[in-house]
């Protein structure tokens, strides 16, 4: 038609695109996330170099993105199941990891039950015991993402105080419970576990997380292609 | 031969010898995919590269990145002694393996069809 604009298929291609093709910020950062920090930079550096050169080339950003999911979820299961369930060393931090995660994930089921069991029942002073429930399943749970998924370096002072205070409620509930007329079953396994918990967190915070892993040695350089 | 390579390790460890000094992350897992022709998860590589330098079959080291990877470093890769022996020790046990054995299996049933009748 006289008068409509001609666009050459290679504009028209290129329109469609947007202009500084990248991986899914968000999944990239994720992956970073989730990945030990020996290899944070270097996967998902080859992930981006691979994603930019071949994959989006060849598929376009759709199925990119797609492709870039899956290799998130590929890498990133294995990377976590591999560093919750084998030990590299037979250093104490990586002995404990094991039993530190079982013990917290426990501890964080124990303070979410305890919570709603409180909710439920409503005994006089349930909202200051419902509180401290809380306060531990946040314990278990921040322990879980601050020692496995890496998600903060400061909170490890924070979890210091967190296995202090887990020990002396755990304590308190256990002698508490020995001096009273009705001794409870369940709260002497639970404030065991508790006292179990914070010495374990204590003990493997005695070590840095990278200690997990042999030094990065430093940045040689290689005539990368 | 207390510890023997499993297939995919000996593919990896391969894959490591054959690109020489150009062997990292990427490269090794299209070498791999290409040996084995298949599809093999960019994840099991990572997570089999990490075992290998754990039980010091491989050593690492870390190169400047490009513009492409966002200046993200490579991981460079090379073959430790321990690591040529285990690939030794491995193939050697694979050698043993099929000595005991007549092949091609068809010329062996047939020698076996004859002798029953």
């Amino acid at each position: 038609m006289a008068g409509q604009s001609k666009v050459s298929p290679g504009e028209k291609g290129s329109s469609m695109k947007p202009r500084n093709p990248q991986p899914p910020e968000w999944a990239e950062q994720l992956l970073e996330r989730l990945l030990p920090a020996r290899d944070r930079q270097t996967i998902t550096g080859d992930l981006r170099e691979e994603y930019l050169e071949v994959i989006l080339p060849s598929y376009g950003p759709l199925r990119a993105h797609f492709w870039y999911l899956r290799q998130l979820s590929s890498i990133a299961s294995r990377s976590l199941v591999s560093h919750f369930f084998t030990s590299r060393s037979l250093a104490m931090h990586d002995v404990l990891r094991t039993p530190l995660l079982i013990a917290s994930l426990w501890t964080c089921i124990c303070g979410a039950w305890l919570a709603t069991m409180e909710s439920i029942l409503q005994h006089p002073g349930y909202p200051t015991r419902i509180a401290i429930a809380l306060g531990v399943a946040l314990i278990g749970l921040a322990t879980i993402l601050a020692r496995f998924l890496h998600l903060s370096a400061r909170s490890e002072r924070w979890l210091w105080i967190a296995a202090v205070a887990l020990i002396a409620l755990g304590g308190y509930a256990f002698v508490n419970n020995l001096l009273t007329s009705h001794f409870e079953g369940f709260v002497f396994l639970l404030s065991l576990s508790f006292i179990l918990q914070g010495f374990l967190m204590l003990a493997a915070l005695g070590w840095p997380r990278a200690g997990a892993r042999p030094t990065p040695p430093p940045l040689a350089k290689t005539t990368a292609s | 031969m207390a510890d023997l390579l499993g297939t995919f390790e000996q593919a990896v460890l391969l894959a490591i010898l054959r690109l020489g000094p150009e062997a990292y992350g990427r490269a090794i897992l299209h070498q791999v995919q290409s040996s084995l022709r298949r599809n093999v998860s960019a994840g099991s590589v990572y997570t089999t590269l990490d075992r290998l330098e754990a039980r010091g079959l491989i050593a690492s080291t870390l190169a400047e990145g490009t513009p492409a990877r966002g200046g993200r470093p490579r991981r460079y890769y090379k073959i430790a002694a321990a690591g040529i022996r285990a690939l030794d020790e491995a193939h050697e046990a694979i050698i043993t393996l099929w000595k005991s054995v007549p092949w091609p299996a068809k010329a062996r049933s047939a020698r076996v069809r004859k002798v029953a009748l």
